[in-house]
């Protein structure tokens, strides 16, 4: 992708696409994440999703507070702002357990995921079952044979239908347990 | 009368602000949803001005011209892969964060626009390449 590939070389980063890492801009966008035009607060999450590549990108996102502000934002009667927080906090969830562990200690975040399980929308539901997974996964390690976080790095793009299955058998694990 | 994209260039430089600002305006409208004039203003080398007027500062109507310009960004990116690449290459997406930074809410509502319309199309790109579904 041209943009993955030139960006860097005017930012000067190492990593690709990463103009968005730099912190100053990573800041601005958690701050606008709370703001109360729409679009603004969407494309603030749209980017954040962007900007969370790896571990210490989504710790940033963090430690700079923009959590609190993505978890407000999945209750919004927007869809556009719920597909947005839910993109991005599903993408930090993949990436840190930090984040993974900040939002399983969230009951709002885990009531609200919880609804878009049942969503209409498809894409919500499988961005909401994408957050579920790496919570549960995470809070009951010995519950999910062969879905830990690396098998589901190994394998980013599964469909909803896998990411449902495998929130539901988590779910009947824990019953279990 | 539609303005002749050569003649809108021109203005582009020009000292009086409003004027740049009615060219800037200009060249946005007629590129929204055309692409065979991105493709031409990206030919006539329009894209590193209009990066360059996002960046400006401390003028008269600087806050219109900076919403015109970023929203002439995002155009340029959408569609075109051409005008995309000019974009990245002119400093465009460093001069939208930048731009985000602004006390001006329509300009910061602009820039974000902007850049959720660059990455989403870079992304939109990726995806076809990998034969994944996107949506």
């Amino acid at each position: 992708m041209y943009i993955d590939q030139h960006i860097h070389t005017q930012s000067g980063q190492s990593q690709p696409s990463n103009v968005l890492l730099d912190a100053a801009a990573l800041q601005r966008l958690a701050t606008l994440v709370s703001s109360p035009n729409r679009a603004v607060a969407e494309g603030a999450a749209v980017l954040l999703a962007h900007a969370t590549t790896d571990d210490t990108s989504s710790l940033s996102l963090c430690s700079l507070g923009a959590l609190t502000p993505l978890v407000a934002l999945l209750g919004s009667q927007d869809r556009g702002c719920q597909e947005a927080a839910a993109e991005a906090l599903a993408q930090a969830c993949a990436k840190s357990s930090v984040v993974v562990e900040t939002l399983a200690s969230d009951t709002d975040a885990m009531a609200a995921l919880g609804l878009m399980v049942k969503s209409r929308r498809p894409r919500l539901r499988f961005l909401a079952c994408k957050c579920l997974v790496h919570v549960v996964t995470a809070t009951n390690p010995n519950g999910g044979d062969g879905l830990s976080d690396d098998t589901l790095e190994q394998q980013p793009q599964r469909s909803v239908k896998t990411y449902s299955q495998m929130v539901r058998m988590h779910a009947v694990h824990a019953v279990l347990d | 009368m539609v303005a002749r994209p050569e003649d809108l260039v021109q203005h582009l430089y020009s000292s009086d602000a409003s004027i740049r600002l009615k060219a800037i305006k200009e060249v946005k409208n007629q590129i929204i949803g055309n692409k065979t004039k991105k493709l031409s203003y990206v030919k006539l080398g329009v894209v590193p001005r209009v990066v360059e007027l996002l960046a400006t500062e401390g003028e008269p109507d600087d806050a219109a011209i900076k919403v015109q310009s970023a929203t002439a960004v995002g155009s340029f990116c959408y569609g075109v892969p051409d005008g995309l690449r000019a974009v990245v290459d002119s400093g465009g997406v460093a001069s939208l964060l930048a731009a985000l930074h602004s006390d001006k809410e329509k300009v910061v509502e602009a820039s974000v626009r902007s850049l959720k319309m660059i990455f989403q199309v870079g992304l939109r790109r990726r995806c076809r390449r990998c034969r994944l579904v996107c949506t």
